[in-house]
């Protein structure tokens, strides 16, 4: 074999990709070509050092949208039918709530246009407005029937920059109690983005004994992990030491206790 | 009918890719949502590495799996799932590139896990993180996404090789380039004297 097949080879061998006769062959050549050896160990750290980049997370939204279509998909014909008079409805909602945005910003653009200047307290005043609006439609959104519907109100929350505690308790309460699980995924999504807040980060902790789905319990521990939440630890300990729990999930809280750990 | 949650959630542990494909094939798309839920972080980073733009790779995560669902039939069973839809990933991000190409390339700056032991050896400083980022994103777009199919997403070469088209011998020669080059090209954004082997 070339030098240069040799050479080719120490991405799978970084990988674990070889086969037990091609790592033996391939650590041979290491034996006696330093060269090899040298190459081997700078291309590791760099190598290794692609596991510090590369954890970007998406945003709430996409989960959101992802179920809203889906659901959409999946829904009966005959359900769509009969409720069409409602959902043309909801839809207006956020319709509603861009079309009055752009009504105050085009009040605001006439202002300058007129006096020239626009005053800082205005953009304050209109950029209030705005936020109030989205809180409100989401409000709105989150009380519905339809499962796609809150999807929505959960959506509009994450375009909320400081939700107040009317929104987030709307959050927390469909974390903790929304009957459709993908509804509950996308809530924590939108709380975990706000675990800043202490208020929050105690609410998500409090979540843990109230949820029974693998899937949602899964995903808190891995928020509560994301937002390094030391204080989670007594409840994960619970979880781990649960019989009744899922196995996947005594697995997880075992892996979340871990990593909080190293923090 | 529509889908149901508990339903699902009995399957998230037993079912592989492969059976919930089918049960996508015989019509019940919904249980796309398990494997969107398996697989939507992962395909966002991939899309992120090869459009640096955050709502493009969004917006693509969406395509990809609705792609899913339309040419579900399509799919074989007895193949690797993981490469099928890195596959769909792939078409989609090509096909839409005329668009991104328009787009403002974002800066990815790094998260650091500051809280995690990290060996000795590997690059611990934040300013080296944020070169080998900038190295990886100056790798021609080839190069890049076949060392990101590789180091990120455990897909091995083979798999790599229906995704891309080509040959495994060029897969292998091309992880290996972009790992030299990216090699090169974070020492010289350091400033390091590099050693020729």
């Amino acid at each position: 074999m070339k030098f240069e097949e040799i050479q080719a080879l120490i991405p799978q061998y970084l990988a674990g990709q070889l086969t037990p006769a091609e790592v033996e062959s391939f650590e041979n050549h290491l034996k006696t070509n330093t060269a090899l050896r040298i190459e081997l160990e700078e291309l590791r750290l760099i190598w290794q050092g692609l596991d510090l980049v590369g954890h970007e997370q998406p945003s709430v939204a996409l989960r959101a949208r992802f179920y809203q279509k889906l659901n959409a998909v999946t829904a009966n014909k005959d359900a769509k039918l009969a409720r069409a008079g409602w959902r043309n409805w909801r839809i207006g909602i956020p319709q509603l709530a861009g079309a009055v945005a752009l009504f105050t910003l085009g009040i605001l653009v006439g202002r300058i246009h007129i006096t020239g200047t626009v005053s800082g307290p205005e953009i304050a005043q209109l950029r209030g407005q705005v936020e109030g609006l989205r809180q409100t439609v989401a409000l709105s959104l989150l009380e519905h029937d339809s499962a796609t519907s809150r999807l929505e109100g959960i959506s509009w929350s994450s375009r909320v920059q400081r939700p107040d505690s009317e929104l987030l308790s709307a959050l927390l309460t469909t974390l903790n109690h929304d009957q459709n699980i993908n509804v509950r995924l996308a809530s924590l999504d939108a709380l975990e983005k706000l675990a800043g807040d202490e208020t929050v980060r105690k609410a998500l902790e409090k979540s843990i004994p109230l949820q029974q789905s693998p899937l949602v319990q899964i995903a808190l521990i891995d928020a509560l992990v994301h937002i390094r939440d030391n204080a989670a630890t007594g409840e994960l300990r619970r979880l781990t030491s649960d019989e009744d729990v899922n196995a996947a999930v005594r697995q997880r809280a075992q892996w979340g206790l871990q990593k909080l750990s190293y923090q | 009918m529509p889908w149901n949650p508990v339903f699902l959630v009995r399957r998230l542990e037993t079912q592989t890719d492969s059976a919930l494909m089918e049960l996508v094939q015989a019509g019940d798309a919904a249980q796309l949502a398990l494997l969107f839920e398996r697989y939507h972080v992962a395909l966002f980073r991939y899309l992120l590495r090869m459009t640096r733009n955050r709502a493009i790779s969004e917006d693509l995560v969406q395509e990809v799996f609705f792609r899913v669902l339309k040419y579900a039939k399509t799919y074989d069973p007895d193949c690797s799932f993981a490469r099928w839809l890195y596959g769909m990933a792939h078409n989609a991000y090509y096909d839409s590139r005329h668009k991104v190409r328009g787009e403002v390339a974002v800066s990815l700056v790094p998260e650091t896990r500051s809280g995690e032991p990290v060996p000795d050896e590997v690059l611990v400083h934040r300013e080296d993180v944020q070169f080998l980022e900038e190295a990886l994103q100056k790798l021609s777009e080839e190069k890049r996404e076949v060392l990101v199919l590789s180091r990120y997403h455990g897909l091995r070469y083979e798999d790599i090789a229906v995704i891309l088209g080509c040959e495994i011998g060029a897969v292998k020669v091309r992880v290996y380039r972009a790992l030299r080059e990216l090699r090169e090209t974070f020492h010289q954004l350091r400033g390091d004297k590099i050693y020729e082997v």
